[in-house]
């Protein structure tokens, strides 16, 4: 069984911008995983063969869906891997801790993660999709896709809760932007 | 070189120099717009040189500007919008509340999520401790709640007082005189205060937001004070026991000074003790001590609470206090002479000279009278009107005093004065005073006034319902789009008002719209409303797409009268409604449904009336269908109505009908001719 390699949760990091994601570089990344992952079946290195080519069988399975029988409805942040981030998709976390001599890019996706583990624990059957964090000036602003499973005062009450438990834990006013659909949005079925 | 380089220096500065000054010389007139020094305060003079028309440069001091200048002159560039739900909810429609019921427990909700919040931060202040806000931000830093000091000492009763923990303030007290340590006065004094503010019960958790709403009338009739409902005590507020530990402590106090007195006196007053009070005040004055202008004002509202006494005395006493006041050279405040004016508003009629007298005392003495002030004097003058008598004009002399002032909060009762000022206009029915008053409103920061949801709502409906009544359409309607939904929601009566103005300004065209958006702010299930639109829309007959429209709308209508039906048991479709509708579906043309709504008028037992059998009638002959014809005659038949014979009559002469339908319907004349006389006057009293 081909070892493959680190799938992560739901989360995406942001990628540093000032870098071109450029075909070569792709390929390059894609070679890496290999040599890094161990393979069983598949040496890149073949004793007979010493013309290095890099092995352009992507076998990313990071975050993506292969199509299957039609069945499974998927969103379209779902759809889309995450090559198409700044191309088809927009990021899920927007902060300039990654631009040139600017810091604590660390702590921001640290906190993150949190806040999106800490949204999905306080709407609990609620989320549509993965909740957007912007960063402007102080302020943390949350914005979340719900579905309509709560009446409508209770959404009220949990909104009321977050921002004022999660404000003195980042000692900075966080606000939440709650959108309400009917039913998570379906892009294709896969 | 540095010679030569210092001569063209100096060339270039005489050149400047001179080319400055003839420029200065020249359009003498217009000197403000050309200054071209920058550092220089003014101008040295050169010796020798004349000029003239060179003025002094003084440079403006340098302004400081707020913080939150820039936001705030942006802010003066917008206006409110009048799409927008206010900004406390989140912006989606699921979210957005429909009506003021909706609106406030959404409100709520929100505040009570916000306070589960501040018990995990406070029940666990060592996780929410890092402090990385640079400056440092106070309120996202945990409260402390808990006395941190343990042993019994004069400081940990001053932390429990601090902490307004009053039981266990009293308990640390107990043990500091079981010990026998002295305790000195002002500790002495600030446990008192603390006791007498509370009255003795712990402040409780439950916020003062979460009270029901008082009607007006209550409100008026009783104290205003203590809000918080505890569950021995009635809906106003704690009752001050005798022999309470505040009356324990103060007896057990080795000395007492005037502080104690007063806080003594001004707590039972709060509490409802008004006797206790007064008589405390005699021992105050047989100690040779002096009171201060809160006890005073505590005092006069005493007396006016003192329940045996007849009004004139009450006056009378009231005077007294003022005199006493005067002799202990105490000066009085705004706040006494509001609380007189408050006094005196309870005493009606009879209160009317004094307040006038009153409010110029007030004025004399230059203390600014603040908007709670007007809105006693307005509840004195147009609280117990009636229209036979005439009405006193001295809000218009308020309002004319008024204009143009902007107030700060200086007493707890201004936010009255809003919904007092539109109350007394809607009774006089004088626009241009509402909008004098809502003009004061939107002055500066004067919006704040309007006080809590329901008395923000009871001001615009009032506004509302005079525009309405006085105000030309086009500009009723302008005002409808503006003030509705977003700052207020209407009643139905608001609603009905404004279908009245309407109907005189014949713009019935509008009805549809109102009534797809009184559905959207829970009227759907209001029947008085839903009548009136009917007989708007049914009364004449309008051109066929208004008509359509009309029959959109009924339909509507009646799939909510339906709705209704299925949840209740006992299905109320008046029969005025069912008339309607069934009108209106004959005109626009939507024969079918008018049908079954004849099989409707069985199934609900009503009657349909005279012009509505005519209608199919017609109807019946447009379409040329005698079957038709006797189908209504013999509903009309079925009911017993008079009109039976005109119809049967009417369907001889008009319709081809062959002999056996001749028979039937002679049968059908007979059998109700002969009802007819026994019945007729059961008829005429049923109809």
């Amino acid at each position: 069984m081909p070892y493959r390699g680190p799938t992560s949760s739901k989360t995406q990091v942001p990628l540093d911008t000032a870098r071109r994601y450029s075909e070569q570089w792709r390929l390059w990344n894609v070679v890496l995983d290999e040599a890094l992952s161990l393979p069983q079946t598949r040496p890149i290195f073949s004793s007979h063969n010493w013309s290095f080519k890099p092995v352009a069988q992507p076998s990313n399975q990071v975050a993506r869906f292969r199509v299957d029988k039609e069945d499974k409805p998927v969103t379209y942040e779902e759809v889309h891997g995450p090559h198409y981030i700044a191309h088809r998709k927009g990021r899920l976390s927007l902060h300039t801790g990654n631009l040139y001599g600017e810091d604590h890019a660390a702590e921001q996706t640290v906190e993150d993660v949190f806040l999106q583990k800490f949204m999905l624990g306080t709407f609990p059957v609620c989320l549509a999709d993965p909740r957007i964090l912007k960063r402007r000036a102080h302020q943390l602003e949350v914005s979340a896709l719900v579905l309509r499973q709560l009446p409508a005062h209770k959404f009220h009450l949990l909104v009321g809760y977050n921002e004022t438990l999660l404000s003195p834990c980042y000692k900075r006013p966080v606000c939440l932007h709650l959108q309400t659909v009917p039913s998570k949005v379906v892009y294709k079925y896969t | 070189m540095a010679a030569v380089a210092t001569g063209r220096w100096l060339r270039f500065r005489c050149k400047l120099c001179l080319t400055l000054t003839c420029q200065r010389a020249g359009p003498c007139g217009q000197a403000p717009s050309c200054r071209f020094y920058s550092g220089s305060a003014t101008i040295p003079k050169v010796e020798g040189t004349n000029i003239t028309g060179i003025e002094e440069v003084v440079i403006p001091k340098k302004k400081t500007w707020d913080k939150v200048a820039v936001l705030q002159a942006l802010a003066s560039t917008v206006n409110r919008d009048a799409t927008a739900a206010p900004y406390a909810f989140q912006d989606d429609p699921f979210l957005i509340p429909t009506s003021s019921v909706e609106s406030r427990s959404f409100l709520l909700a929100k505040k009570s999520g916000e306070n589960a919040a501040k018990f995990i931060i406070n029940s666990h202040p060592k996780y929410f401790q890092k402090d990385i806000a640079e400056p440092h931000i106070p309120c996202l830093m945990p409260e402390y709640f808990e006395p941190q000091i343990e042993d019994i000492s004069e400081a940990a009763l001053r932390e429990r007082i601090k902490l307004k923990k009053v039981k266990a303030s009293v308990d640390m007290f107990d043990q500091l005189l079981q010990a026998g340590t002295a305790i000195s006065l002002e500790t002495s004094n600030s446990l008192l205060d603390l006791l007498c503010y509370y009255g003795d019960k712990e402040p409780s958790t439950d916020y003062h937001f979460q009270q029901s709403e008082k009607s007006e009338e209550l409100e008026e009739a009783a104290e205003e004070n203590n809000k918080k409902s505890e569950k021995a005590d009635h809906q106003f507020g704690v009752t001050w026991r005798t022999k309470n530990n505040a009356e324990r402590i103060f007896a057990l106090m080795p000395e007492k000074n005037s502080h104690s007195y007063c806080t003594m006196i001004r707590g039972m007053v709060k509490h409802r003790a008004p006797a206790r009070a007064l008589n405390l005040y005699t021992e105050l004055l047989n100690n040779r001590l002096h009171a201060d202008v809160y006890t005073f004002n505590a005092l006069i509202e005493a007396t006016a609470l003192s329940v045996s006494e007849k009004l004139e005395d009450k006056w009378n006493n009231i005077l007294e206090l003022l005199k006493q006041m005067a002799a202990q050279k105490v000066k009085p405040n705004l706040q006494t002479f509001n609380t007189i004016l408050k006094c005196l508003q309870r005493f009606h009629t009879f209160g009317r000279l004094p307040a006038l007298q009153t409010f110029r005392e007030m004025k004399a003495i230059r203390i600014e009278p603040s908007l709670a002030t007007y809105h006693y004097i307005i509840q004195l003058f147009y609280h117990h009107e009636n229209p036979s008598k005439g009405s006193s004009l001295i809000i218009y002399d308020i309002m004319n005093e008024l204009t143009g002032q902007k107030f700060s909060p200086k007493d707890p009762d201004d936010d009255m004065f809003f919904q007092s000022a539109m109350k007394a206009c809607s009774f006089l029915r004088d626009l241009e005073l509402a909008y004098q008053v809502h003009g004061l409103l939107n002055t500066g920061d004067n919006w704040k006034f309007i006080g809590p949801d329901h008395r923000r709502n009871f001001y615009y409906s009032k506004f509302f319902s005079l525009v309405c009544l006085m105000e030309q359409i086009d500009v009723t309607l302008k005002w409808y789009k503006d003030l509705i939904p977003s700052v207020f929601f209407p009643r139905s009566q608001t609603l009905i008002d404004l279908l009245q103005a309407l109907d005189v300004a014949n713009r019935l065209e509008v009805i549809p719209q109102i009534w797809k958006d009184s559905k959207e702010y829970g009227h759907t299930f209001h029947n008085v409303l839903k009548e009136e639109i009917l007989m708007l829309m049914a009364r004449d007959k309008h051109s066929p797409e208004l008509q359509v429209a009309f029959a959109d709308c009924a339909a509507d209508i009646k799939s909510t009268y339906e709705s209704q039906d299925g949840r209740q048991t006992a299905p109320e479709w008046p029969a005025n409604s069912l008339n309607y509708v069934a009108v209106l579906f004959l005109r626009a043309g939507r024969t079918q449904e008018a049908w079954k709504m004849l099989g409707l008028f069985k199934k609900h037992n009503k009657i349909p009336g005279n012009e509505l059998l005519n209608e199919f009638m017609d109807s019946a002959k447009a379409s040329n269908s005698p079957a038709q014809a006797i189908e209504i005659v013999k509903l009309a038949s079925a009911f017993s109505l008079p009109i039976c014979e005109g119809l049967t009559q009417r369907v001889m002469a008009d319709f081809a009908i062959n002999q056996e339908q001749k028979e039937a319907l002679g049968n059908l004349t007979s059998l109700t001719s002969d009802s007819d006389t026994d019945s007729d006057s059961d008829i005429n009293e049923g109809k």
